[in-house]
């Protein structure tokens, strides 16, 4: 589904991204783990679409076209997701209509008609209860107000009405207490499927205890220093990053 | 730059010859006899001051050279009667009234045959001045702002109708008083006149309504008096044609417990001033002000505003926001000042605006005057553009860029027209909808 390869990018001057290579298939989930600083983020962004990274080498193939050339919301038309870190608050955009609008650009895109209304309602209030959100949310302001747990709470409640192919989670877990990231997991575990993947970008092994990943990935420097299975998140959490860093530059 | 002010200031005095002339040349025949010597006492004034000059403070962002020229061009050039069809076409379009109050004024002159005012509670006293009798119009006048300043005096100068809109001590009035001055695009200078009167206790919904086509030109004036107790809820919608040019003034006086709160929105005009002054000369008097302006392309909307509060425990907050985009200016002016003894204010005054463009230009300036020391004041002002962060987190979701952009313009100035909507639901959708009109215009 996604293949980046040897992917380098800048921010600004600095390179961030050194050679980063990393292949999803339909139904698998991805952790990537690694330090601060070691471009988790960025490559979060840079599969987004977001302004301000440059792509100076490598290049990264969703479903078998190019994704570098297509713009944000062409790629969320494509069916890539994220769910931001720092989710934005929009006043005086209403939650309920940006899902309508998004929902329906999509639709636009590939031909199909403006979604029903009773039936969008339908699905916005199932997807809400299945994040134990109140109903009062749907009316508010974009996150506006939310409390950092209701911020990520609400971030996979979009993911779960857009249904996305491809979902990026970037330290969703983040800022969460125990019960919000239950929340959070069982959001996301609900979504698992074989037509979908996720790629989840986390700092901590607390989220993969409810979220099991197929591949675990190291990033550190730029790229991907050590990959593996559940375990190796067992073993980060025991041992810290330094045994991998140091496997990594012993190589 | 002082060449330039100097060679407007050279053809606004040039113009000024050309009014004196127009208003030497005979009054209007239609015009009451009681407003004669008011006038020609107007007429006198607006003489001595002349037109506002681009040396004076209060003028320095927007120059009147303009309105001064077709003023004169057009008082010399009076059309003999309404355009009839371009009129309907503008009422068309109007939102259908919520309670059936509908007052329509057509290039300053009152049109019965285009108004209803048969939903009219008892105790609303509704008079166009030229269906007042001598003593009716004598008393409305004596309320009325005369020559105040150069405007006003001009307005009353060549005044030929207005409306007097009275309601009467504890008379609550649900639905809205819809006051339209519809311009139909001949080369008439229009001086709208609205007088609002609400007695003590009592509690009215006014709306001041400017439409307009072609190159039209408005200088309006509006008196408010809120007697003890008594709640104005007022809109003042400026949506002219982008040809014409709008300046107005509104006086309000407040009295004690007394509240205002008012709504002036502008979408139209190519200029467009607007100067409103809140008097809160009893105790508790509140105002709560909102204003919003669009304009795109080279258009020019000037915002002046200033509360007096003169007594203790007045309150009062103002919240103005701006959206220029292409080579557009607006300023705003907002000035509060706190008189000796004014004990207790509390004021909080808030200029924001989303500049669209390297070229448009906002000229932002909120003032405070305290001469006292129990008060409780603030004022800011903020000049930006979009949010990056918010418009890519839209384009994330699938957002189109375009559509991200008009989505953060229109929530932007949502935030002030939902003010509208818990008093007059109807009128707040139609106000969204004449908004969403302008988006693509200044989201380009």
């Amino acid at each position: 589904m996604l293949k980046i390869d040897n992917l380098h990018a800048n921010a600004g001057d600095t390179e961030i991204l050194k050679g980063l290579s990393l292949a999803i298939d339909a139904g698998e989930v991805h952790a990537i783990m690694g330090p601060n600083g070691s471009g988790k983020s960025t490559l979060a962004h840079v599969l987004a679409g977001r302004d301000g990274y440059e792509v100076t080498s490598g290049s990264v193939t969703y479903q078998g076209t190019d994704l570098l050339p297509l713009a944000p919301e062409e790629r969320a038309w494509h069916g890539i997701f994220l769910g931001f870190q720092y989710p934005i608050e929009i006043p005086g955009v209403n939650n309920t209509y940006l899902l309508k609008a998004a929902l329906n650009a999509r639709r636009k895109f590939h031909g199909e008609p403006e979604i029903d209304a009773a039936q969008f309602l339908r699905i916005i209030k199932d997807k809400a209860r299945m994040m134990k959100m109140d109903q009062s949310f749907l009316n508010r302001s974009v996150n506006e107000g939310f409390s950092g747990g209701e911020k990520k709470r609400n971030e996979v409640f979009q993911m779960a009405v857009l249904e996305p192919q491809l979902a990026i989670l970037d330290e969703t877990d983040s800022g969460l207490d125990i019960d919000a990231l239950k929340v959070v997991a069982a959001g996301v575990n609900a979504l698992r499927s074989k037509d979908r993947a996720f790629l989840l970008v986390t700092h901590y092994q607390r989220l993969l205890d409810y979220i099991e990943p197929d591949h675990v990935h190291v990033l550190a420097g730029g790229r991907i220093i050590k990959s593996g299975d559940k375990t190796l998140a067992h073993e980060l959490e025991a041992q810290g990053y330094d045994w991998v860093l140091r496997e990594a530059a012993g190589a | 730059m002082a060449t330039a002010a100097k060679i407007r200031d050279t053809r606004v005095t040039a113009a000024l010859a050309t009014v004196a002339d127009a208003f030497g040349a005979g009054s209007d025949a239609a015009a009451p006899n009681w407003l004669q010597s008011s006038r020609e006492k107007a007429f006198a004034a607006f003489l001595t001051t002349g037109f506002p000059l681009a040396r004076s403070e209060d003028w320095k962002y927007t120059s009147l050279a303009g309105f001064a020229e077709r003023s004169a061009e057009y008082l010399h050039n009076r059309p003999t009667g309404d355009d009839d069809t371009t009129v309907a076409a503008l009422l068309d379009a109007l939102p259908h009234s919520e309670g059936g109050i509908r007052i329509v004024f057509v290039n300053g002159r009152y049109r019965p045959d285009l108004s209803t005012a048969s939903g009219a509670a008892t105790g609303v006293v509704l008079t166009p001045y030229s269906t007042a009798d001598d003593a009716t119009g004598r008393r409305i006048l004596d309320r009325q702002p005369v020559d105040d300043n150069a405007l006003i005096a001009l307005n009353t100068a060549f005044l030929v109708d207005g409306l007097a809109i009275r309601v009467a001590d504890g008379c609550r009035v649900d639905e809205p008083i819809h006051v339209v001055f519809a311009s139909d695009g001949q080369p008439a200078a229009v001086q709208p006149r609205l007088s609002i009167e609400i007695g003590r206790e009592a509690d009215a919904f006014i709306v001041q309504h400017h439409i307009g086509t072609g190159k039209g030109l408005t200088n309006a004036v509006t008196g408010i008096d809120c007697a003890e107790q008594a709640h104005l809820f007022f809109v003042r919608l400026q949506d002219e044609s982008t040809q014409s040019i709008h300046v107005a003034n509104q006086i309000a006086h407040m009295a004690t417990g007394s509240r205002l709160d008012g709504i002036s929105i502008d979408f139209g005009a190519q200029l467009a001033r607007n100067d409103l002054e809140v008097d809160l000369s009893g105790e508790r008097a509140h105002a709560n002000l909102f204003g919003l302006f669009m304009a795109s392309g080279n258009r020019h909307v000037d915002n002046h505003l200033r509360v007096d509060h003169r007594m203790p425990n007045t309150s009062s907050m103002e919240n103005y926001r701006g959206i220029v985009s292409d080579a557009a200016r607006g300023v705003f002016n907002g000035k509060i000042i706190v008189h000796p003894g004014a004990d207790g204010t509390d004021a909080q005054m808030s200029n924001r605006n989303l500049l669209l463009s390297e070229r448009a230009e906002i000229d932002t300036k909120p003032e405070l005057e305290i001469y006292t020391d129990d008060v409780k004041c603030a004022h800011g002002s903020t000049t930006g553009r979009l949010d990056a962060n918010s418009i890519f987190y839209l384009r994330a979701r699938g957002i189109p860029e375009a559509d991200a952009r008009m989505m953060l313009v229109a929530a932007f100035a949502q935030e002030i027209i939902d003010h509208v909507r818990s008093r007059a639901p109807t009128l707040a959708t139609y106000l969204s909808h004449r908004m969403s009109q302008q988006l693509p215009d200044v989201t380009q």
